[in-house]
């Protein structure tokens, strides 16, 4: 009598405890999902935060702004630790989906050249998981990891506000393991409605930076480079390109969550003799690494640098790829 | 030697590594070695110079204390790595030579128990209570620091004034605050925690050869390229990816940091 009641009793716990379980993981939606709406909700919503930098043990501080306003994005950054320093940015449409955030949104990719497969999208690159989630900034986030399929790229850890779907902490994680920077949100303020006399601050006419931002839509870039990689890691997509004199090419490529640039401009033989001296080895800042280079066999010399948050090694074989057109 | 065995020998030589051994470390390591190089396996390695799978084990040396040398080695090399030390060789390997070199020196006869070992016990408490007594000390010293508005003070001051410089060469203590006294252990978000050696190295020239500090010692041309270039890099992984303004964060406080 008593087993028999045990047993029945067991056998209620166990469907109680797996309808709740089930429950528990109906509620974690599903990651291509998410993703998608993250990068919709970091172009189309109104959000105002502050960031934390961390690298290397130093933490710096910055402060955010996003406003939407006529279909047109305002952006403003501000440097809260060093020198007095901040970004406006303006004039992007809110709706333009970037390649970089089709990527991340789980669209997939044609790509021409450098892809065997001609096909892009971020499966190829990463293998991503519910970690659960956790309170970031106030804000009760879903806890995503990816890693890396290659050793071309980071591994990430990604919270993501369950309630805004804005990203709240990025953690970079190199292939040994170690954490290279953590980006990490203190407070974020979402759902605002920004009074005019507070969008004025950030809707500065004089634009430092940034003030032509087009949308480059659903056609997939082209570069006017003249020097341009013969490899990169597979996964990464041309997403920008512009030229200016000071600084030569630049492309930019992405895999929907790192990128690097390259920079390639001709300069003075001794120019460039003062800067391999320097670089030697590379610079490194948080998971950004930066490495230069000359192009074997050009005259005059072309520099080449490499920049981005890929591991050393990769962006070293970056650079020895870079050849004329 | 079994799994578990092997991992408490694993702990002691990262305590040796770390200088958090104590006796019983050093005691359990030398008898591993020991142990090791009268097991049989050494002597049937010395006696089968062909055996494949413990081939690369020098002469006389025998399996376990060359994986016990080798665990040394690659803890030392993560240690310094960690601490940010310049030129990690891992290829030299000076122990054999060195213990080679004890093993022929004469060694002192030690009485097995009599004044010597009281008088050693002894030593090690005065040595401890001496330690002690400096630490207390030292951590009066500078908790003192902060109110040198005092006449009094002042010499304490200097002493605090000459860690401020110190830390303005690191630049890694906020202003305000003092370094932690003697060689206490700074705990650390950041896996990599390069800050604490860079702490402790207070009045040494900065480190020339380390790749994150090799903006703080540049020219200003390459420093501003390297700004200027880390700049557009983040304007445009800001505007075609997906995670909005967050990459401006990376760009954040360079021109400090080239600074100091």
């Amino acid at each position: 009598m008593k087993a028999a009641f045990i047993k029945r009793f067991s056998g209620i716990v166990l469907v109680v405890c797996s309808s709740y379980s089930s429950l528990l993981f109906a509620q974690a939606p599903d990651i291509k999902q998410l993703l998608s709406k993250v990068s919709d909700a970091v172009s189309q919503s109104n959000y105002h935060g502050r960031l934390t930098y961390e690298h290397s043990g130093r933490l710096e501080v910055i402060e955010i702004s996003h406003a939407v306003s006529q279909g047109f994005e305002h952006e403003r950054v501000v440097y809260l630790n060093g020198p007095d320093h901040q970004i406006y940015k303006k004039g992007r449409t809110a709706s333009c989906a970037s390649l970089g955030s089709r990527l991340l949104g789980g669209s997939v990719i044609d790509s021409e050249g450098l892809n065997p497969s001609g096909q892009v999208q971020l499966n190829d690159a990463y293998d991503y998981k519910m970690m659960g989630e956790e309170r970031v900034a106030g804000k009760l986030s879903w806890i995503l990891q990816f890693v890396p399929k290659d050793e071309h790229r980071h591994g990430l850890i990604l919270a993501v506000d369950q309630h805004s779907f804005l990203p709240t902490k990025i953690l970079t994680i190199s292939g040994g393991r170690k954490v290279l920077e953590r980006l990490h949100f203190v407070s974020l303020d979402t759902d605002l409605k920004f009074e005019s006399a507070q969008f004025e601050g950030f809707d500065k006419s004089e634009l430092p930076v940034g003030n032509n931002v087009s949308c480059s839509g659903l056609q997939s870039v082209v570069s006017a480079s003249v020097w341009q990689p013969s490899w990169i890691p597979s996964g990464f997509i041309l997403s920008s390109y512009q030229f200016s004199e000071k600084d030569g090419h630049m492309e930019t490529y992405t895999d929907g969550l790192a990128a690097f640039s390259i920079f390639s401009k001709p300069t003075a033989e001794s120019n460039f003799a003062l800067l391999a001296g320097l670089h030697a080895g590379g610079v490194k800042k948080g998971a950004t690494v930066v490495v230069v280079g000359a192009m074997p066999e050009s005259k005059p010399v072309v520099q080449v640098s490499v920049l981005g948050e890929i591991p050393q090694q990769t962006a070293n074989r970056i650079l020895a790829s870079v050849k004329p057109k | 030697m079994t799994e578990n065995s092997r991992s408490i020998l694993n702990e002691s030589v990262s305590a040796l590594i770390d200088g958090e051994s104590n006796d019983f470390d050093v005691q359990r390591i030398l008898n591993a070695m020991d142990e090791d190089d009268r097991s049989p396996s050494s002597l049937s390695r010395n006696g089968a110079p062909g055996d494949g799978e413990i081939g690369n084990a020098p002469e006389g040396v025998s399996v376990n204390d060359e994986s016990i040398r080798q665990t040394w080695s690659r803890y030392h090399a993560m240690s310094a790595v960690m601490k940010n030390e310049p030129h990690v060789n891992l290829s030299i390997d000076l122990s054999l030579a060195i213990r080679d070199a004890i093993a022929e020196e004469s060694s002192p006869q030690v009485k097995r128990f009599g004044f010597n070992t009281i008088s050693q016990g002894i030593g090690k408490t005065a040595v401890a209570a001496a330690v002690t007594f400096g630490v207390v000390f030292g951590v009066q010293q500078y908790t003192t620091a902060p109110e040198q508005a005092g006449p009094t003070y002042a010499e304490v001051g200097s002493v605090a004034g000459q860690i401020n410089s110190g830390a303005n060469l690191g630049a890694v203590v906020p202003q305000g605050f003092e370094l932690p006294p003697l060689s206490a252990r700074t705990v650390s978000t950041n896996s990599l925690a390069d800050e604490e050696p860079r702490a402790r190295s207070v009045l040494a020239p900065l480190p020339q050869s380390l790749p994150q500090r090799s903006i703080v010692i540049s020219n200003e041309q390459f420093q501003e390229q390297m700004n200027r270039l880390m700049h557009k890099h983040a304007e445009q992984v800001s505007s075609s990816g997906g995670m909005g303004l967050i990459p401006f964060a990376r760009i954040s406080n360079f021109t400090e940091e080239e600074k100091d």
